[in-house]
């Protein structure tokens, strides 16, 4: 019985999970078609939102092509590390209060190191290749992700230090009264710059830069392995949009709802209206609502801005953000130091 | 042109299954805990107290009033005491 | 099985199904051409990869080590600043001071530059100060 309960509970964190991706793909070309003022697809289902599925079912009936001078087991294992690996990072994400699969303690640790392990898959998918545009496109992008992982760590780092714990859920409760984004702008400015370098998504989309780079690291891999780096894309995506809610959007709390409460008081009383509003204000719509405009976000910046050179997206890590974010761990401490706030976590105690 | 509601038609299915998953899962594990939402950030000693109230009451989330300990709480370890060989 | 067991295995049946899905369904019809390295062009040549890369990497790389290693090292820290009060605090100080010198002195020697061959660099000429952004 036990056993039937997990698999449920693993099925209904990691379906949705996979039909939002099947849908950010379509909706980012209908997004960026609109932002064109062309159509997009519109041929397949209705309002062409069936496109996602005929080009997954597409890649999956096309032939595999195993290149002779790869290593051919590297070569498939690099795409199933880096799907395995950005999918994993749905574990710790809280829909509602108690609403998780797992409640581990260093929650944000996992995400962490899990999204760091899915720059391995990209790196033994380029190196194992064995052609030029797949080496120099996973040279690329793993100096980007790393580059850019040591910002989203450091940032994370005075997230942690000023709710005081590590655990997802406690990170998110403790932004019942102002979300995280008021203290940490300029830090949440920094995260998402370094959230859109880390998906590899445009601008900073070095590692696949079409015009130069024939398709980056994934050049070699056709059908179903290609099929993988596009869904571990998208996901990561989701992911790193779930992770920038949670940490400066307070995640499944709803602000405003939680405004209205205290504005009109209706705390006290105890009709279905009151008990459906307090269900409102913490609730898994809240954190779809918050992701799915930060995705937009994602689609609008690949919209706007042209790409950068790769010398130009290094130096932008090293000497502009890290600068700024190693000031922050510097002054932030002292701040709340000086002022005597620091959160107490009560674990240590 | 107006605001094009195609491109918008995505994002409340992504939302909608978010939601739907969320509150399935919602669900799934509040009847799984009794009827109450699972706890969180658990540290060793709430591990501990959740523990004995499973050996007091039979059930994960129960509490007793009772001020007798029931029967086999004599010690306060769940294994079962071995008898002495010599 | 608890619910974390079963999801770490999801994720690898997930990934074998689909790629079985596709070996078993998909045609294979492998020739020469067909499974030579891509090129645009002619033939390939072999022997153009796994072959010397930028240093610059390579230097990217060891920093990273460096101060992934140094914000792990702070991540105590920010769990039990209520507990180590005001000490914990300048002991980390000191330990950041070290480091952000020896980051101004990599800066210095322009160990985080990236050769390029155009005119308008981001960071072009030597490291002067406020011209950081602007040339």
């Amino acid at each position: 019985m036990s056993n039937i309960i997990s698999i449920i509970q693993g099925l209904l964190v990691i379906v949705p999970a996979l039909i939002s991706v099947a849908f950010v793909t379509i909706s980012e070309r209908k997004v960026m078609a609109s932002m064109q003022r062309r159509v997009g697809p519109n041929a397949v289902g209705y309002y062409g939102l069936l496109q996602a599925f005929a080009d997954a079912l597409k890649l999956l009936l096309k032939e595999y092509v195993a290149p002779t001078q790869a290593n051919i087991i590297l070569f498939f294992l690099g795409p199933v590390i880096t799907l395995i690996f950005a999918l994993l990072g749905y574990l710790v994400i809280p829909y509602a209060p108690g609403t998780f699969i797992s409640d581990h303690r260093l929650g944000i640790f996992f995400m962490l190191a899990v999204s760091a392990i899915a720059t391995y898959g990209i790196l033994l998918a380029g190196w194992s290749a064995n052609s030029k545009y797949a080496f120099l496109g996973s040279l690329r992008s793993t100096a980007q992700l790393i580059s850019y992982e040591l910002i989203l760590s450091s940032v994370l780092l005075l997230v942690i230090l000023l709710t005081g714990s590590l655990n997802v859920i406690t990170i998110v409760e403790s932004q019942k009264a102002v979300s995280l984004l008021l203290p940490l702008l300029p830090l949440f400015i920094v995260f998402f710059i370094g959230s859109i370098a880390e998906t590899n998504r445009a601008p900073f989309d070095l590692a696949e830069a079409e015009s130069e780079l024939v398709s980056g690291f994934m050049t070699e891999h056709s059908a179903s392995i290609f099929v993988f780096f596009f869904l571990a894309e998208y996901a990561s995506i989701i992911l790193i949009c779930i992770l920038n809610s949670i940490l400066f959007f307070g995640g499944y709390l709803s602000i405003i709802v939680f405004s209205i409460i205290s504005l009109l008081d209706l705390s006290r009383e105890d009709t279905l209206f009151h008990v459906l509003i307090s269900i409102i204000s913490s609730s898994p719509i809240n954190l779809a609502v918050k992701t799915s405009i930060l995705v937009f976000v994602f689609i609008w910046v690949r919209a706007s801005f042209p790409r950068i050179r790769f010398d130009q997206l290094m130096s932008v890590c090293w000497l502009v953000l890290l600068p700024i974010t190693i000031a922050y761990v510097i002054l932030l401490p002292c701040v709340v130091s000086g002022l005597l706030i620091n959160p107490v976590n009560i674990s240590l105690l | 042109m107006g605001v094009p509601f195609e491109a918008l038609l995505p994002f409340g299915i992504i939302i909608g299954s978010f939601t739907v998953g969320g509150a399935g899962l919602w669900a799934v594990r509040k009847w799984d805990n009794e009827g109450k939402m699972p706890r969180w950030n658990k540290d060793k000693w709430d591990r501990q107290m959740m523990e004995r109230d499973l050996r007091i009451t039979g059930t994960k989330r129960g509490q007793s009033s009772n001020h007798e300990a029931p029967k086999g709480f004599e010690l306060s370890n769940p294994w079962k005491i071995e008898k002495r060989i010599f | 099985m608890t619910t974390t067991t079963f999801f770490l295995f999801l994720m690898p049946i997930l990934a074998i199904i689909l790629l079985a899905v596709n070996l078993i369904l998909s045609p294979h019809n492998p020739y020469q051409e067909k499974d030579s390295a891509f090129e645009c062009g002619f033939h390939s040549f072999l022997g153009q990869n796994r072959t010397q890369f930028s240093i610059s990497f390579f230097i990217f790389a060891l920093l990273f080590l460096l101060f992934d290693l140094e914000i792990v090292l702070v991540y105590p820290y920010v769990v039990s600043a209520y507990t180590n009060g005001i000490y914990g605090l300048v002991i980390m100080l000191v330990f950041f001071l070290v480091l952000t010198l020896g980051f101004a002195f990599e800066i210095g020697k322009n160990a985080l530059k990236i050769e390029s061959r155009q005119v308008y660099n981001f960071n072009y000429k030597s490291w002067s100060g406020y011209s950081l952004i602007y040339n």
